[in-house]
C-alpha cells in the first residue's frame, strides 16, 4: 500500500475520533457491513444475532504494537500490572520488559482480556465481540459466508489440532479472507469482548446439561449446528477463560462500531 | 476498634494505593445509585459487601437472590450490620435508572444498607469479568446470568462465591466472620 494512501487512512481515523488515536502502528481496519450470526448454544429456533456495520483490524496486534501502549500507559508494564488484571505470566516471553526484534512482528500472547480491552480502548476502539468475531471469521477467502465450503472447517480444525508450540508466524502470513481480513484461523486464538457470555458451568461433567439453578432465564439449551465443530471447539475454549487470563497462544485484535453512538467511552479509555 | 477507624480513614481517602492487587475495586469504575449520585466503586471499601448482579426486570432468578441477601440481613444483629452492606448492580443499566431503582427498593422494602448501582454496558461487563460472573442478553430481552452472590471483604477481595445459600443465612455468617 502507498505511504499516501496509509497517511489519509490514518488521517481519516484521527478525524472519526475524539480520543487519541496514538501512534501510526495501529493495525489498519476492514469495513465489515454487518449480517447475522447464528449463535452456537441456543435452540435451534432461536433468531439469528444481529450484527450491525462494524470495523475490524485486518492482523493481530503485534508485540511491536502492545510495546509501543505499553509505553504510553506504564500500569500495563509486566513489572506493574496488578493481579486482579493478570496473571504472573503477562508478557513472560518478552526478554528484559520488551519484546526482540524477532517478536515484534509476531501476535501478541501473553495478554489478559483487561490488557486487551486497555489497547483497544486507547485506540478509540473495543475488543470484537463474539457475534462480530464469529460474522468476520465465518468468511472464507471466496465468500461471506464459506463455512459451508468443503475443506473451511477441515482447515481450521486441522489448525486446533496441530501442538502449538512452535514459534508463532510474523502476522499477515494467510490469504486475507473474504473481507481483507487475515490470520482469524490458524495463527493465535483470539479474546472477544463478551468471552463470558457462554453459559456453560465450566465443569465438563456438568455441561451436557445446563445446570438450570445456576443461571436466570436458561433459555440456553442445544445447539444449533452440530456440525460445526470448530465453532464448538471456540466456544469451549472461551468457556474455559476467566479474564486474568494469559496465555502463549491467545492474542487479540480489535474492532470499532461504525456507527459512533457509544459517547461514554471517554472517561473508561486509559482507565484500565 | 482500632482497624475499624484505620479502615474508615482509608475509606476517606482514595486508597488505590492501599488496595492489594486483587481488589476487584482496583476497577476504579464510577457508578450511579438510585439516589441519582456519582459514586466510585472505591467508595464500597472499609466494610464486608455482598454483591450481586441483577436486573430490575428479570421476574425469574433475580427475585429469589434479592429474597436470599434479604434473609441475611434479617438474621444479623444491628453491629454486624454495621459491618455489612449489600450491593445490587444493574445487568440492564441502560433500563435501571435511578428511578427505576428507587422504585425497586421501594417495592423490594431495600433500606440504607443497600446500594443499587447503574453504570454502562463495559461497566457492567468488566465488573462481571473481575466477579467472574457470566452473563448473556437473549432475545426476549431477559438476561441469563450465572446466580450467584458475591462477598467482597472490606478491601475488595473475594472473599467467597456462592450459589444461593445451601446452609441457610446462619451458615453464610459464621463464614463471613462478622
Amino acid at each position: 500500500m502507498s505511504p499516501v494512501l496509509l497517511s489519509v487512512l490514518a488521517a481519516l481515523q484521527m478525524a472519526a475520533l475524539p480520543i487519541a488515536a496514538g501512534p501510526t502502528t495501529a493495525p489498519q481496519m476492514a469495513e465489515l457491513p454487518g449480517g447475522e450470526v447464528r449463535p452456537l448454544y441456543l435452540t435451534k429456533d432461536s433468531p439469528l444475532t444481529p450484527v450491525a456495520p462494524f470495523r475490524l483490524d485486518m492482523t493481530p496486534v503485534t508485540n511491536r504494537q502492545f510495546a509501543d501502549f505499553v509505553r504510553q500507559h506504564p500500569r500495563w508494564q509486566r513489572s506493574q500490572a496488578v493481579a486482579l488484571f493478570v496473571e504472573p505470566q503477562y508478557l513472560s516471553h518478552w526478554q528484559e520488559g520488551w519484546p526482540s526484534p524477532e517478536q515484534a512482528e509476531q501476535p501478541v500472547t501473553y495478554v489478559s482480556w483487561y490488557a486487551a480491552s486497555a489497547y483497544c480502548q486507547a485506540r478509540g476502539k473495543q475488543l470484537p465481540t463474539v457475534a462480530q468475531w464469529e460474522f468476520a471469521a465465518q468468511a472464507s477467502e471466496q465468500a461471506a459466508n464459506g463455512s459451508t465450503e468443503p475443506g473451511y472447517t477441515r482447515r481450521i480444525l486441522s489448525w486446533y489440532a496441530r501442538p502449538s508450540t512452535a514459534t508463532l508466524s510474523t502476522v499477515g502470513q494467510s490469504p486475507a479472507n473474504y473481507w481483507k481480513i487475515k490470520d482469524l484461523h490458524g495463527l493465535v486464538w483470539e479474546w472477544t469482548q463478551d468471552f463470558n457470555s457462554g453459559l456453560v458451568t465450566g465443569e465438563s461433567r456438568g455441561d451436557s446439561t445446563l445446570d438450570k439453578g445456576l443461571f436466570c432465564g436458561s433459555a440456553a439449551a442445544g445447539s444449533a449446528d452440530p456440525s460445526d465443530y470448530a465453532a464448538f471447539m471456540r466456544f469451549g475454549f472461551r468457556s474455559s477463560l476467566k479474564a486474568p487470563y494469559t496465555l502463549g497462544n491467545l492474542g487479540f485484535r480489535c474492532a470499532q462500531e461504525m456507527a459512533d453512538e457509544n459517547t461514554d467511552t471517554a472517561d473508561t479509555a486509559g482507565r484500565l | 476498634m482500632r482497624t475499624l477507624i484505620l479502615l474508615t480513614l482509608l475509606a476517606a481517602f482514595n486508597l488505590q494505593a492501599a488496595l492489594p492487587g486483587d481488589s476487584v475495586y482496583l476497577l476504579d469504575s464510577h457508578w450511579q445509585n438510585r439516589h441519582d449520585k456519582q459514586i466510585n466503586i472505591q467508595q464500597l471499601a472499609g466494610k464486608k459487601r455482598i454483591v450481586a448482579m441483577i436486573y430490575t426486570d428479570c421476574i425469574t432468578a433475580c427475585p429469589v437472590i434479592v429474597s436470599e441477601i434479604k434473609s441475611i440481613q434479617a438474621a444479623l444483629s444491628p453491629e454486624q450490620q454495621q459491618r455489612l452492606g449489600f450491593v445490587l448492580v444493574s445487568l440492564t443499566p441502560a433500563k435501571d435508572t435511578p428511578k427505576i431503582m428507587r422504585y425497586f427498593a421501594q417495592k423490594r422494602d431495600l433500606d440504607e444498607h443497600w446500594t443499587l448501582l447503574s453504570g454502562n454496558d463495559e461497566k457492567v461487563r468488566t465488573l462481571a469479568m473481575a466477579l467472574n460472573i457470566r452473563y448473556m442478553g437473549l432475545a426476549d430481552g431477559e438476561i441469563a446470568h450465572s446466580n450467584a452472590i458475591t462477598v467482597l471483604d472490606e478491601q475488595g477481595r473475594v472473599q467467597l462465591q456462592q450459589t444461593g445459600l445451601p446452609g441457610g443465612p446462619a451458615a453464610l455468617i459464621e463464614q463471613l466472620g462478622l
